[in-house]
């Protein structure tokens, strides 16, 4: 018998909803433009973060959730009968070259994973073949299907370890992400069996999870029987390397705060206007026996059939306008040529929708329990006019002072109108200031190198000291570029250098070309001894705590290992030492070659222009040697960083310019350059996207803010209509009672803009007080952006109770005067 | 048999200065059948009587029984239910829900309360108002008499203990007032329905089987 009341009340909801179809579609709008913005913040929240999620993968060379070590087919099989568990696939990783392509046995499943899924060919069967990608075939000067190749690389075994040279006939290509070189299954375990070492230890099984989450990723190997010791989650999605950071979270919260906020300005304000004009309604259903339980059902009904029709609109809305969005955001990160994932995320979705629920069930159960707590007596007798009209002699003064008392009537209501578009207001402030204070030069100071010209790796601007120009590319592009001061940053990263064999102070050592040495900012002590032939001086940092004048001994490591002292047992690495032994007492034992240096001079920190993008965690000792001295020391074992030029003039510099975007948009994955340009164009793309989503967050919040005041205003006279025809009856004029309205409304925008000026003043305050790329001595703070916006409010203010209250009125003062009776 | 009783019922409003004594001590019983009219001037504290007597209002002091049950024991939520189960009601001002056509509005209540509706019960009150031709119209679309006589089914579907009307004339002309008033008899002889009316109109309470006068909130004779 339940479902009849529940008919009964869907009627009674549908019903009366429909008898209020303007107020609806304000309501819809309302909602939908708070879905919209739900929406579009997760969407390039959480797309944002795939992306960067991907891009690692891609550095990694893994995209799968999480692999198993030491697992054979036995495992996988296992894996593959685990229901959450998908794309199960099996490797043997034997070894890597030197152009860092691993070489490795990958079945289809797991060379898709590693971004090697063929373009064309098959995968490697016979112990011949072999799979490569494009990219690596165009940088050993071609080759293709049939084709054979020579391969040169390093098998590191637990026992032992051996250089190989074999040649293969190519069966297979794979797309330029790939950096392995894929082999037979057979080969792998051959070469690994010819070395003494046993296969199983070098084979993986990679898996995904249908719903990623570290703990199931550790309780599906315990299902299997697997030690959850030999699983490692890819780090790529490991929750402590989230790309959003405590930062980005918080940043959502706090946006999510300000959305459910300006959600909650309208939709309360729209319910709680309703229910007031309603009180008679939800007395009548009271006196028949609607029971209060039953009216907050109906006013409950009533915002779920509403959005139904908003949310899914603003649920498209704004993925739309999120994938719009997303690569602005994207181009403010490090990496370059990312491939955006702005795949249809149904979390997204569901996550969205019902946020957006949930704004609107809170904004309109308060309204929803003001009415079922009204006692029916009251609602029979209630009457929205509690604040009696002071009578005033002067007819002009009387009708401002009608209009004043009129917001007065139901200061909530007007507070809530005042209070969102002041929101809008202060936001488009924010905006403003932003976008007036962000100075070009303070930018440029703060990020743009000294040098017209950087050029290097893309993984040399990202820090990942990991991929090297070549003496022939370098040679290549300085014959491009016309210059008179120029040279290369060399760097020994790859290998680790010590200051007087202390491991706790490992060297940053840079190695410079003498073209670049003035670059150098020295504080104390003289540069030029580094000048000299066969100079034995370097440069150091002020952090670094040597003074001029100190002799130090640099060593470039060969081996370093750990010794305790207790027993004298020296192990390889730090995951060898055992758990009982107390680090704190360990021993360092650095074997390679030593080379005593005098510091001629002290430096503020690294020259902008080769500074590396790369620090040690703790005490590290920052130096710069000369290209002569680092080629002493690693045995002309150390690799180009960058190369660095100024122009000689400005045609020199355009041509230059046209050269390297030329070159680095050949080949994006190769080269990357940074020049005065660059520099401008990242800040330009950086102020237009602060531009372009702050402008559409003020937008829509604005189009709240019109919404709220239309809908203030619309119901105002609507529930006043009977009021308002009897002013008329007793002499008021048409224009009078118009004048009184269009005051009404003059006074919502006065009110905002008084209201938002020091709000706006404080948060801009606060905000300035952020370190971003402004200079203090020009930072300022302004109202001026409001006080530009008070004619438009006031327009709007005047307009839309003009146009509503000739719409409104009836054909005569006595049908007005029925109405509501 | 006694299905309505009031003891001692007191109610003031406000304080102070402005405060009003509306009841000041009223004792009733209405038996089962009866058709009683409360008749009073205006101010003389009748409709606070009749909002007592249905639980829509709560008295300073005092009680009220319906069916031998102490109404104001009851909190609101069950309150409520007692009104839609036990007491129709019938408003000078129709109170129909403008947006339900007539027959929605009529099983209203009893939807709400989940009842199994009695569509011979209804089927015969809608004979008797003669209001068949207009199940489908919106209140609007119905004159005042019309609109009264679906109040008054509405009232009636649910075979309520009692019905109460305030000044269920007030807004009728006079033809259609009588109209009314022998409706209320009708409904009072034939469904053994008990009914309490309020009105100012001693004319109009002659329809009833007994009279109560009341002023200054006290009941002057029986």
């Amino acid at each position: 018998m339940k479902v009849n009341s529940r008919k009964a009340l869907s009627r009674l909801s549908l019903r009366s909803l429909r008898a209020s179809k303007k107020q609806n579609i304000i309501t819809i709008l309302a909602i939908m433009l708070t879905t919209v913005l739900f929406t579009t913040l997760f969407t390039v929240f959480f797309s944002f973060r795939s992306t960067l999620q991907l891009q690692q993968c891609k550095e990694l060379g893994n995209r799968s959730y999480a692999c198993v070590y030491n697992a054979d087919e036995d495992i996988a099989d296992k894996l593959r009968g685990v229901p959450d568990v998908e794309n199960v696939g099996r490797t043997i990783a034997i070894g890597g070259t030197d152009d860092r392509q691993s070489v490795a046995w990958m079945d289809a499943t797991c060379a898709e994973m590693s971004f090697s899924t063929l373009e064309s060919g098959r995968l490697p069967e016979a112990a011949d073949e072999v799979a490569v990608s494009r990219a690596y075939l165009t940088s050993i000067g071609g080759g293709d299907i049939g084709s054979e190749i020579t391969i040169d690389y390093k098998v590191s075994g637990l026992a032992s370890s051996c250089e190989i040279s074999e040649t293969f006939t190519i069966c297979g290509i794979s797309g330029n992400d790939s950096h392995c070189i894929l082999v037979s299954e057979e080969y792998a375990s051959d070469v690994l069996n010819a070395i003494g070492e046993d296969p199983l230890v070098f084979s993986s099984v990679v898996f995904d999870l249908k719903a990623p989450s570290e703990m199931r990723a550790f309780s599906v190997a315990e299902e299997i029987g697997v030690n959850g010791d030999s699983v490692v989650v890819n780090p790529a999605y490991a929750s402590e390397s989230d790309p959003l950071g405590a930062e980005g979270y918080a940043a959502i919260v706090v946006l999510m705060l300000l959305i459910f906020f300006t959600g909650f300005l309208i939709i309360y304000n729209i319910f709680q206007i309703t229910v007031a004009n309603k009180v008679r309604d939800y007395g009548l259903l009271k006196t028949i026996g609607v029971t209060s339980r039953q009216i907050r059902k109906i006013v409950r009904k009533q915002s779920l059939i509403l959005c139904l029709i908003g949310i899914p609109i603003g649920l498209i809305a704004g993925y739309l306008i999120g994938v719009s969005m997303l690569p602005m955001v994207l181009a403010q990160t490090i990496y370059k040529n990312m491939e955006i994932v702005s795949g249809f995320n149904i979390l997204v979705f569901i996550g969205a929708a019902v946020i957006s629920l949930i704004t609107v069930f809170v904004s309109s159960s308060i309204p929803g329990r003001k009415a079922s707590k009204v006692s029916p007596i009251e609602a029979l007798r209630y009457n929205e006019v509690k604040v009696s009209l002071r009578k005033k002699k002067k007819v002009d003064a009387g009708i401002r002072s009608m209009a004043m008392a009129n917001l007065g009537r139901n200061k909530v209501r007007t507070a809530l109108v005042v209070l969102s578009i002041s929101l809008a207001m202060v936001l488009f402030d924010t905006l403003c200031i932003f976008v007036d204070n962000m100075d070009m030069n303070s930018y440029i100071q703060s990020t743009a190198p000294s040098m017209d010209f950087i050029v290097s790796t893309p993984e040399f601007f990202t820090g990942d000291h990991n991929e090297f120009l070549t003496a022939s590319e370098i040679d290549e592009i300085a014959s491009h570029i016309d210059s008179d001061h120029c040279g290369c940053a060399y760097s020994t990263l790859g290998d680790m250098t010590f200051v007087n064999a202390d491991i706790d102070h490992p060297a940053l050592v840079v190695g410079v070309d003498g073209g670049l040495l003035d670059e150098v900012n020295v504080v104390e002590g003289d540069i030029y001894p580094m000048y000299e032939e066969g100079s034995n001086d370097i440069v150091v940092t002020e952090a670094s705590g040597l003074n001029v004048g100190d002799k130090v001994t640099i060593t470039f490591a060969e081996t370093f290992n750990y010794k305790d002292p207790a027993t004298g047992t020296v192990y390889e690495t730090p995951y060898d030492v055992p758990e009982n032994v107390d680090f704190n007492n360990i021993e360092y034992i650095v074997v390679g070659t030593d080379r005593e240096y005098t510091v001629c001079a002290v430096m503020d920190q690294y020259p902008t222009s080769y500074a590396p993008n790369y620090a040690f965690v703790g005490n590290s000792v920052e130096l710069i040697m000369t290209a002569e001295q680092i080629a002493d020391i690693t045995d002309d074992n150390y690799e180009v960083m960058c190369y660095c030029a100024d122009a000689v003039s400005s045609e020199a510099a355009d041509k230059a310019e046209a050269y390297l975007q030329e070159l680095c948009e050949n080949d994006p994955g190769r080269y990357e350059y940074s020049s005065l340009e660059t520099v401008r164009k990242e800040f330009e793309q950086f102020t237009g996207a602060v531009k372009y989503i702050g402008g559409f967050l003020s937008a829509i919040v604005g189009l709240i803010a019109v919404l709220n005041f239309i809908n203030a205003i619309f119901t105002g006279i609507l529930s006043r209509k009977r009021e308002l025809a009897l002013l008329k009856a007793v002499g008021m004029t048409g224009k009078q009672l118009k004048r009184m309205l269009m005051t009404e409304g003059l006074f919502y925008a006065l009110m905002s803009v008084i209201f938002s000026m020091p709000f706006a003043a404080l948060i801009n305050l606060l905000f300035l007080k952020l370190d971003f790329f402004w200079s203090s001595a020009t930072a300022h703070i302004t109202v001026v952006p409001i006080l530009l916006l008070l004619p438009v409010l006031a327009l709007i203010g005047a307009l839309i109770p003009y146009v509503i209250y000739g719409k409104v009125k009836g054909k005569s003062i006595v049908e007005d005067l029925r109405t509501n009776e | 048999m006694t299905i309505l009783r009031a003891e001692g019922l007191k109610k003031t409003y406000g304080k102070g200065d402005s405060k009003v004594n509306a009841l000041r001590g009223v004792n009733l019983e209405v038996n089962k059948g009866e058709f009683v009219a409360i008749v009073g001037t205006s101010g003389s504290g009748k409709s606070t009587l009749l909002h007592m007597l249905g639980g829509l209002d709560r008295p300073t002091e005092g009680k009220v029984f319906i069916d031998d049950k102490d109404i104001f024991k009851l909190k609101d939520e069950a309150l409520t239910i007692l009104r839609r189960r036990k007491i129709g009601f019938v408003f000078q001002s129709f109170n129909l829900v403008p947006v339900l056509n007539v027959m929605e509005n009529i099983l209203l209540p009893q939807e709400l309360d989940g009842a199994k509706i009695d569509k011979e019960h209804i089927d015969n009150i809608i004979s008797m108002l003669g209001i068949k031709e207009q199940l489908h119209k919106l209140p609007t679309q119905l004159s005042g008499g019309q609109q009264q006589r679906v109040a008054i089914a509405r009232a009636l579907a649910g075979r309520p203990s009692v019905i109460l009307a305030d000044e269920p004339t007030g807004n009728l002309d006079s033809k259609t007032s009588q109209d009314v008033m022998s409706l209320f008899r009708v409904t009072a002889d034939r469904f053994n329905q008990t009914i309490v009316m309020i009105t100012h109109n001693t004319e109009i309470a002659q329809t009833a089987d007994r009279i109560i006068r009341i002023e200054d909130g006290l009941i002057v004779n029986r």
